[in-house]
């Protein structure tokens, strides 16, 4: 192989070399400081932390109309369809104990249409869309009677007719707060069932949308066995039980199926919101750091959905006679894992 | 255990206004990181080294024989004055958004003193490592918190390295010794004032802070064997080092009412918070690599199988004591049990790496160079509290060599530049959980790594 020349420019190829080198230096020496990474998108499942979209003097998204006292807007259902958020909505007359549900829809979950009629005589809906398209609400008998399904084409009116899913053995039993859950071909329902001098808990009923529906049992109880942080036992924060299932049946990153269950927990005179979950759908596991709302308010049927990257949860509280209706936390963290 | 609903609302104000945020200071601040060895560990050093895939520790006689086989040292004639820059930009993912970890750049550089004793050849070396965004960093995270727990704080150090090697039988066995430093940080938080349990306005701290940086420092050993003219076979021992760190946290003063007032209500005087975070702050595996390499005039091959005992890490995690001494106030910090053992388990690491040089006249020679390494995980599934996320890795690489002759008479010996390209993959790895209200779920982990090195060796 030929020599090649000697380049005439050496010297001055090498001392571009060291000043580029020592350009280098001098320019990385420069970048100190900095921010430590390695926190940003970190997963969230849509179970804490929730954030109220209203302020503390008009804390509510929904209310009752002013010249309707008696009217309790409560037990709120929340379903995304095509986009947009369709809320079911119990209003409840305390006069004379009757109640209907109500529909209204919102394209940000924040801001809704006027509420309309969906269905009359019922209380605490939930409704789910099946793969046909069909809308079937279960809903509670206002009495706490029974619990009945009926279906919609189009989820704004439910005007069949009602099947019978639970029905009270005894006097002394109220089912109420039904929860919808589509698997598959089957319809599972999620309840609550008290019974007089028992703490409430979560039951299950599932079958085929034609019925009939079967008890499956109970998925949760009263809360049981908590331990302070000395190692001794304390009450539980939902020790006097639990009410007002919200099932949502929903896929992990890891592509898993899991129950979410969004609850109701007594203790005392007042209720607060927990976070339960299960992989079978009949044992739940409770979340670690429950309550997840607790406004000290009394909140009741939480209702959580999945918005595009947000989650929201709706629930209603009653504060006063004068300040009642459906309230609304955003988890809104830019890593949502959990979808359904 | 369940949370319960029982608390005092005035302990909830007391951990607000000052447990919260004193934790997080002394975490931020001073607590133990999580993530463990150093830049080198986990990237190379070196552009040759990091070109050929790692496969060095029977080739390397410039100034990254200090980390791939110090022995080397001692076959060079020439003294070697090198520098070069280490850039690498990780892109880290959980479920598909990136974790935004910190890249790693420094300078890189080195000393190479050879020399004769006895008869025998023998070299002495410095090498270091300068990161330019800082010169360490220390923090911990939760326990629940998902980090990339090899990638973490594991780059962000500086790494000063000194060896020396000998010949032990001329032109067949060279031994060489070393000692790495890297820094680490220790301190203390002293807070002192007045701390009103109603209104954080009426909270009046003075802070002090005194933080330390020390070097741990770890041996290394080298052997290498250069039967013929073409064989040469390395053994490298690296040994590990874990160093735990005990934190400080003290606060002391008046818990007080109207603080904000000209005559607050003293309910506690001289109340103490006291805070000590004690965790694994540094930990570097022990290792074993044993190296072969065939060189010819215009080629060479080299393959290395390293050992890592990644058994012996500990967890990462500060374990929290908290101690506060509230008076007659009923008032008590909740304890936070230690963190369980990570469970890594040890590993075996293969590297091969080729060169050919494509130019070589007496002004000129160009060789080119790849490599490749797998780095199966030493993390465990990680089904319950715990997200010490990591995955397998493969690494590729691409360099070239550019030796530059007669350049000048300040130069008379040639002027070497090398450079590298890195990309290592970390195929997806999906983490489930046992629990299903686990608060983090289960995630898939998957991410990148991008680089560059290059290195200009003067040779005197």
């Amino acid at each position: 192989m030929t020599p090649l020349p000697h380049p005439p420019s050496a010297s001055l190829v090498t001392g571009a070399l060291i000043a580029g080198v020592v350009a280098g230096v001098v320019a990385s020496c420069a970048a100190l400081g900095g921010d430590d990474g390695g926190g940003a998108h970190l997963p969230n499942r849509g179970v804490v932390p929730w954030t109220r979209v209203t302020p503390n003097d008009a804390p509510f998204i929904l209310v009752p109309p002013a010249n309707a006292p008696s009217t309790r807007w409560r037990e709120p259902n929340a379903l995304v369809r095509d986009g947009a958020v369709h809320l079911y909505v119990e209003a409840r007359d305390t006069a004379d104990d009757s109640a209907r549900v109500l529909w209204a829809t919102s394209e940000d979950g924040v801001s809704f249409t006027a509420p309309s009629v969906a269905l009359a005589d019922a209380a605490a809906p939930s409704a789910a869309i099946a793969a046909d398209g069909t809308t079937w609400l279960a809903f509670a008998a206002p009495d706490g009677a029974a619990i009945g399904l009926v279906s919609s084409a189009d989820g704004a009116v439910f005007d069949g007719v009602a099947a019978e899913v639970v029905a009270t053995a005894t006097g002394d039993e109220v089912v109420a707060s039904p929860s919808l859950v589509i698997d598959g071909d089957r319809l599972v329902v999620y309840f609550t069932r008290a019974t007089t001098g028992s703490a409430p808990v979560i039951a299950r009923v599932s079958g085929p949308p034609s019925g009939p529906f079967t008890p499956d049992g109970v998925a949760l109880e009263a809360g049981a066995g908590c331990l302070a942080s000395d190692g001794a036992a304390e009450p539980c924060w939902d020790d006097g039980g639990v009410t007002s299932p919200d099932v949502r049946l929903a896929t992990t990153p890891a592509g898993r199926r899991v129950f979410r269950l969004f609850y109701r927990g007594v203790h005392g005179a007042t209720g607060a919101l927990g976070f339960a979950a299960s992989w079978d759908g009949l044992t739940f596991s409770r979340f670690p750091f429950n309550p997840v709302i607790d406004e000290r308010f009394d909140e009741v049927g939480p209702s959580s959905v999945r918005l595009g990257d947000r989650y929201l949860l709706y629930w209603s509280e009653e504060r006063s006679a004068s300040a009642h209706g459906i309230a609304l936390g955003v988890d809104d963290s830019d890593a949502p894992t959990d979808r359904w | 255990m369940r949370r319960s609903i029982t608390k005092l609302p005035i302990l909830r104000s007391l951990f607000l206004q000052i447990g919260l945020p004193l934790l997080h200071c002394t975490t931020a601040l001073f607590a133990g990181p999580s993530a463990h060895a150093n830049p080198v560990d986990a990237f190379g050093m070196g552009s040759r080294g990091i070109a050929l895939g790692g496969a060095y520790g029977a080739l390397a006689s410039d100034f990254s024989a200090n980390y791939y086989n110090p022995a080397g040292l001692a076959t060079g004639d020439d003294l070697r004055l090198e520098v070069g820059y280490l850039w690498v930009d990780p892109s880290l993912e959980l479920n598909g958004g990136d974790l935004d970890v910190d890249g790693v750049h420094g300078l890189q550089g080195g000393l190479v003193l050879p020399g004769r004793l006895f008869g025998h050849r023998v070299g002495l070396s410095l090498a270091i490592y300068l990161p330019d965004d800082r010169l360490t960093r220390v923090r911990a995270l939760p326990e629940r918190q998902p980090r990339f727990a090899l990638y973490d704080n594991r780059p962000q150090r500086i790494v000063l390295t000194t060896s020396a090697a000998f010949e032990a039988v001329p032109d067949l066995l060279y031994l060489g010794l070393g000692l790495t430093y890297l820094s680490d940080t220790g301190g203390r938080l002293d807070i002192a004032g007045v701390v009103d349990l109603q209104d954080a306005g009426g909270t009046t701290l003075i802070s002090g802070v005194d933080v330390t940086f020390e070097a741990v420092r770890y041996a290394s050993a080298g052997l290498l064997l250069t039967p013929g003219d073409h064989l040469r076979v390395g053994v490298t021992f690296r040994d590990a080092f874990d160093l735990a760190l005990d934190i400080g946290l003290v606060v002391r003063g008046d818990i007080v009412i109207d603080g904000a007032s000209e005559a607050p209500s003293t309910i506690v005087e001289d109340a103490a918070l006291t805070v000590i975070s004690r965790n694994s702050n540094l930990f570097s595996p022990r290792q074993l690599a044993l190296s072969f390499a065939w060189v010819e005039p215009t080629w060479t091959v080299a393959c290395d199988l390293t050992w890592l005992q990644w058994s012996g890490f500990e967890s990462p995690t500060s374990h929290l004591t908290v101690e506060l001494d509230a008076g007659t106030l009923p008032l008590s910090i909740p304890k936070t049990p230690p963190p369980g053992p990570p469970g890594f388990h040890d590993i075996l690491v293969p590297r091969f790496g080729a060169e050919v040089t494509v130019v070589d006249t007496p002004q000129v020679g160009l060789t080119l160079r790849a490599g490749y390494f797998y780095e199966p995980s030493p993390a465990p599934a990680q089904p319950g509290r715990t997200n010490y996320v990591d995955s397998d890795k493969h690494g590729l690489s691409f360099g070239l060599g550019l030796r530059l002759s007669e350049l000048t008479d300040v130069f008379p010996k040639p002027l070497l530049l090398d450079a590298a390209l890195l990309w290592i993959a970390l195929p997806a790895r999906t983490y489930t959980k046992n629990d299903p209200a686990d608060p983090v779920g289960d995630y898939v982990a998957s991410g990148s790594f991008v680089g560059f090195s290059t290195t200009l060796s003067f040779l005197f």
